[in-house]
């Protein structure tokens, strides 16, 4: 390994632990505690890729999250996509790329944009590619856009979870501020929780020398994090970036993993305080070449060399306009970088100058020379004189951007601070503060100070005492910003970027400007600044200072633009979490589907999530045999299904007839003990909502039946009617749907089965009619049998507690063995039904039809005043709109089924609809298909020819009644 | 992670709802008093009695203790208590081991940390609605027996190498 | 996501509730007496304000309590929450 660039001492790493790796195919060594941009540095790789738009080179510009310029991608097999080689811990066997250059990045064909580059400014693609037609480029185009590859394989299941963390206070942040803030919620008891994206706790305190209670700084982070670690009320998140802070506290985390076979995680934390110590970010300074590999953030600079122990060059050029990149000096200086100069925009002094080293004031850098490695810089003195200085460095400090996504994710205010050139949160709500940098605390004296105060304000706010020891610590920063955001005369302006990862320079503000694109918002779009990757953490205060100065405008007013969550990418699988694959849904069983399997029946998905058996294919059957077979042995023997999932309520109270009689259009109140009736439910606005059959148990008892898709909207819909509409009314309901379940048997032999299982009910004629119901013994097993029909045969309904029905269901198999007996699935029960004409919540309920058109006038009590729905049906039809009525339909081809859904239309002609064909079969019963539909004045139109208009043909068909077997029900009565 | 996830065998429950006196009286034969506070049990012997909702109540008894009440939900039964069997309803699962608290953290919104010692309340677990004691020992859980297949499936795939404390 | 104050259970997340619309005035003790005019009037939905808005939230997921508080729609603040009682 070349040695040159590692320095010989220092560092947060592991010097016995060499780690091999390959970047673009050639292998490289780094240590224990590197990044990969460390290791790239230490191995003097600083070209890492090419640019986004115009394919200029691309190096390490920062240490963080901030990086504008450097990006790489995993080989192939481990593709995910950008990645921030300073965030990247080295792993051993890591095999990384450059990203937006072929073959490589010292030499990219792409580079030829750079020549094309007069002709893309911002906004190009607004004004071409249009003629003669967008589709011919867009494929072009395409391919050219982007970094990164998409990664081709989906990852692993089981990767990923999702966690909820309640606590007192969180703190965003693990540096001197939050470290601080969260010692002292430690010590008040309150539930900490304190996260950082860093994969070691310390924030800014890693990449600078520092003394903090006579500790150096990374001893004293240490020693906090493990007092924090040891405290049971704390819990310290690393990997861990907070990227979304929503209403009432909730803010969404994700934290990678660390090692293989780890989850990467996504934290939902609720906080009754929130504490966001996020630091700052330092700006950097536009000028014509400042995106040329060497130029980076002086901070990080100084962060390769205190925790990687890597000079990232040889002879720095330092360009500031405040005090704070003084401080590098020293560290740079030992570390064995040469400063060549500290150019200070600011005219005079404002701090004692560093010893040896030269300073100009009142000076900028004009521009940067060199192709793949900044060669020198051109200097223009304040009294106008060119200098050119060579270096392999520079360093720039613009000033600092507090990091305020969180806050103003959380919509708290934002004001301009002229003194410190800063924007800056304004304090607003109760539960969220900012501390340190954040704030706008620059130093760490500062930032200690104000982590301390949040920290005892935020345990205020809980409502427990708090004493908040600042620790001392030095050095003491001053920080004098003097705000430079471009040259006063940009020579060429068209290099100088204020988005390096996004190739906006200074030219595109300008011309979005000269274009009307007056708010910061319109010229963020226009020109795309800063919507990369960084999201433009280092230039965009930039930006908004170019603004002010071309327009006259005040920071404030100009504003920065709207920050939306997330704060840095997500993956989907981390909110995803462990729902994938088969608990992308919840799923409901009755206790059956082992037995249904195991016959081979094929399983649906029914309504309310409940999965239930389609049909029972015997061998080599198609669905349409199995089903007419079904359908076949309940019309003429019997068969039997699991009725199970029909929404059961028991509902009770001294006002529970009322209740019924107000939810149901058709009175409940008159039903004698032991009586069943089917019933309606509509919504007040006239809509039917729901069908089924409630029996009364008892003077203020009553089993309530729903179907099987609504029991959930049906038990709301009742219980908001009892709390918002009536709650001086004394009524009960417990659902009982899983409590007790059925077996239902129907078919002309049933009672015959029903005996057969042994009985203590009595099941003569006319000791137990139609709609009745009766409690006893079957089989041996305590039930209530039911007689309701669905399917227009002689049907008992069994039901037995849910532990029984499996015992139920063998011996019901076992006793009617002799007759043939059939399990059915919902395809059968969709046939008979249809069969029969009974409606069907989707089907002939859709949302438009009421009572009247469906042919159940009868239903609609004409005694009862007020109903749920009666004033909007009548109300609705005394419009005078013609209505569709449910009729039957007879094909002339009797084996023609005709798909649902198809509309009936005057002679076939492709005119406006007068119907639309709602269910249609093939039954076997009845020697031809039977279909139901919605026909215009349908009830007055029997016996006439209609047609139906599928996109292969027109068909004929003869309207009838809805009810194609036994009209009159006698074979359910019998 | 380390922890357990069991099957705990029928019980008798009993969803009261209605009028505090009525409940009061029923609860007594059992030897049970009612909760003091919102959300929570009160034992005795071996049955208990959780107070889950206004004027709602979930009684808790050994499994055999059903047999011995049949008029309950008969004509005889006081008007002003519905009182409804649902042992077969609810199917329990009982949740311990170290990192029974990280486990639960994955399924529920639920404070866990703000449950008190006798806690019995009702809540989501995995977006259903679900039932969660906080006993010495661990948690339990009721949730409706439909969805038991699928709450097994999803605890299935909750286990991971990462330690519950970062350092 | 909310935090809703239950007034049986305390503050619990949105996820054990269930938003069920603007809260709408009583319905009226007999619609069939109501003029035409006055019962579509009734039905239709209070309008969508910026700012504070009166709701009904049922706490599906926890003990079925019925609540109506008021949120803002911008900030997603809650002021107090009182329970309808039954």
């Amino acid at each position: 390994m070349k040695r040159g660039n590692r320095l010989p001492d220092g560092g947060l790493i592991d010097r016995e632990r060499q780690i091999n790796f390959t970047f673009n195919g050639r292998s490289f060594t780094g240590l224990a505690g590197d990044s990969v941009a460390s290791a790239l540095l230490a191995n003097d790789r600083m070209l890492i890729g090419r640019s986004f738009k115009y394919h200029r080179p691309r190096g390490i510009m920062s240490a963080g999250y901030e990086e504008p310029g450097a990006l790489v991608e995993f080989e192939a097999g481990s593709a995910s996509g950008n990645e921030i080689p300073a965030l990247l811990p080295l792993r051993e066997g890591m095999r990384v790329k450059s990203v937006n250059c072929w073959p490589s990045p010292e030499f990219d064909l792409g580079g030829v944009n750079q020549l094309l580059a007069p002709l893309l400014p911002a906004g190009f693609y607004y004004k071409t590619f249009m003629r003669p037609d967008w589709a011919l480029f867009e494929p072009w185009v395409r391919r050219a856009a982007g970094l990164a590859a998409v990664p081709r394989a989906a990852p692993e299941e089981g990767a990923y979870e999702t966690r909820n963390l309640n606590c007192d206070i969180l703190v965003v942040g693990a540096g001197a501020a939050g470290l601080t803030a969260a010692s002292i919620g430690a010590a008040s008891g309150l539930r900490i929780v304190i996260a950082d994206m860093d994969r070691q706790p310390g924030g800014a305190l890693l990449g600078c020398e520092a003394w903090i209670e006579e500790l150096p700084g990374t001893d004293w982070v240490r020693k906090t994090a493990a007092e924090l670690k040891a405290a049971d009320n704390v819990r310290l998140l690393r990997n861990t970036l907070v990227w979304a802070c929503r209403e009432q506290n909730l803010l969404m985390a994700r934290q990678n993993p660390e090692r293989s076979g780890e989850r990467e995680r996504n934290w939902r934390l609720r906080a009754r305080q929130l504490i966001i110590a996020t630091g700052a970010v330092e700006r950097m300074m536009v000028f014509p070449g400042n995106d040329r590999p060497g130029v980076m953030l002086a901070s990080s600079v100084r962060n390769y060399v205190h925790r990687y122990a890597v000079r990232p060059g040889r002879r720095a050029l330092i360009f500031t306009c405040n005090d704070t990149a003084n401080e590098a000096v020293p560290a740079l200086t030992n570390a064995g970088i040469e400063i060549a100069a500290i150019v200070d925009t600011r005219p005079e002094p404002q701090s004692v100058p560093t010893s040896g080293i030269r300073h100009i004031h009142g000076a900028a850098i004009t521009r940067t020379s060199g192709r793949k490695r900044v060669r020198g810089a051109l200097i223009r003195h304040a009294n106008g004189r060119m200098e050119q200085i060579e270096c392999d460095l520079v360093a720039l400090s613009g000033g600092w951007n507090p990091s305020l996504q969180l806050w103003s994710q959380a919509r708290q205010p934002i004001t301009y601070n002229h003194r410190t050139s800063m924007f800056v949160p304004v304090a607003k709500a109760a539960a969220i503060r900012c501390a340190g940098a954040a704030d706008g605390c620059i130093g760490l004296a500062a930032a200690l100070r104000s982590g301390a105060m949040a920290g005892a304000a935020a345990i205020k706010a809980c409502g427990c005492r708090a004493s908040a020891a600042i620790p001392e610590c030095s050095p003491q920063t001053r920080y004098n910003a003097g705000p430079w955001w471009h040259d006063e005369a940009p020579g060429r302006a068209q290099n100088a970027f204020v988005d390096v990862m996004n190739d906006v320079t200074l030219a595109d503000i300008h011309l979005a400007l000269r274009e009307g694109y007056r708010s910061i918002e319109h010229v963020k779009r226009y020109t795309t600044a800063g919507m990369g990757l960084d999201q433009g953490r280092t230039g965009n205060v930039n930006i908004v200072g170019a603004i002010a100065e071309a327009t006259a405008a005040d920071m404030e007013t100009i504003g920065v633009t709207t920050f939306r969550s997330p704060v840095a990418p997500v993956s989907f699988g981390s909110i995803q979490g462990t729902r994938e694959g088969s608990v992308l849904l919840p799923y409901r069983h009755t206790p059956l589907t082992e037995w249904n399997v195991s016959r081979g029946a094929v399983m649906y998905e029914a309504g309310a999530r409940w999965r239930r058996p389609g049909y029972f294919p015997q061998s080599g059957e198609s669905m349409h045999q199995a089903v007419n077979r079904e359908a076949g042995a309940v019309r003429n023997s019997v068969g039997v299904y699991d009725g199970s999932p029909l929404g059961t309520f028991a509902v009770k109270g001294r006002d529970a007839a009322r209740l019924l009689d107000m939810l149901y259009t058709n009175r409940f109140s008159d039903l004698p003990l032991h009586q069943g009736r089917y019933g309606i439910m509509l919504t007040d606005d006239g809509l039917i909502l729901d069908d089924g059959v409630s029996f009364r148990l008892g003077e203020c008892e009553f089993l309530m039946s729903t179907s099987t898709a609504n029991a959930a909207r049906v038990y709301r819909h009742v219980q908001k009617f009892l709390h918002l509409e009536r709650p001086d009314w004394q009524v009960w309901m417990t659902d009982l749907t899983c409590q007790w379940m059925n077996a239902t048997i129907c078919g002309p032999a049933a009672r015959e089965i029903v005996a057969a299982l042994g009985t203590d009910i009595d099941l003569g004629r006319g000791k137990f009619p139609f709609m009745t119901i009766r409690e006893g013994m079957v089989a041996g097993l305590p039930a209530r049998i039911s007689r309701v029909s669905f399917t227009g045969e002689l049907s008992f309904e069994i039901n037995v507690r849910a532990r029984d029905l499996c015992q139920l269901w063998e011996r019901v198999i076992d006793a009617g063995k002799a007759y043939g007996i059939t399990p059915i699935g919902s395809e059968t029960n969709h046939v008979l039904r249809v069969e029969k004409g009974f409606l069907s919540l989707g089907h002939e309920v859709d949302g438009t039809t009421d009572p009247y058109d469906l042919g159940m006038g009868w239903i609609m009590s004409k005694k009862k005043s007020d109903f749920l729905g009666k004033r909007s049906v009548s109300l609705r039809r005394r419009r005078g709109v013609p209505r569709r009525e449910l009729v039957g339909l007879a094909t002339a081809d009797p084996a023609q089924v005709i798909p649902e859904g198809a509309p009936l239309t005057p002679g076939g002609r492709r005119e406006k609809s007068e119907g639309v064909v709602t269910a249609s079969v093939w039954s076997e019963c009845c020697g031809r298909s039977v279909s139901l539909a919605l026909l215009q004045d349908g009830r007055a139109r029997h016996g006439e020819t209609v047609h139906i208009r599928t996109p292969e043909e027109v068909m004929e068909a003869r309207v009838t009644g809805s009810c194609a077997w036994d009209p009159q029900g006698t074979r359910m009565r019998s | 992670m380390i922890f357990e996830f069991s099957t705990v065998p029928r019980f008798t429950l009993l969803d009261i709802k209605g009028d505090i006196r009525a409940a009061e009286r029923f609860a007594a034969a059992f030897g049970l008093t009612l909760p003091a506070t919102t959300n929570s049990r009160a034992s005795a012997g071996d049955s208990e009695i959780y107070h889950i909702g206004d004027s709602h109540w979930i009684l808790r008894a050994p499994p055999q203790a059903e047999d011995q009440l049949p008029s309950i939900c008969g004509p005889e039964s006081p008007p002003d208590l519905l009182v409804q069997p649902v042992s077969d309803t609810w199917a329990i699962y009982r949740l311990s081991g170290t990192d029974k608290d990280g486990v639960l953290s994955v399924c529920t919104s639920l404070d866990i940390n703000a449950l008190p010692e006798n806690a019995a309340t009702f809540t989501e677990i995995l977006g259903e609605k679900a039932l969660i004691i906080s006993r010495p020992e661990g948690y339990e859980f009721l949730f409706e027996n439909s969805y038991s297949a699928f709450m097994e499936d999803h605890f299935s795939r909750i286990s991971n190498h990462m330690p519950t404390r970062q350092d | 996501m909310l935090v809703i104050t239950c007034p049986f259970c305390g503050p619990r997340d949105e996820r054990e509730f269930e938003y069920c619309g603007p809260a709408a005035p009583p319905r009226p003790e007999d619609a069939s007496v109501v003029s035409d005019r006055g019962w579509v009037e009734y039905l239709t939905s209070p309008p969508n304000p910026v700012g504070p808005v009166e709701e009904i939230w049922w706490h599906k997921r926890g003990c079925e309590a019925w609540i109506r508080l008021c949120r803002d729609t911008v900030t997603h603040e809650i002021l107090p929450t009182r329970e309808v009682r039954k």
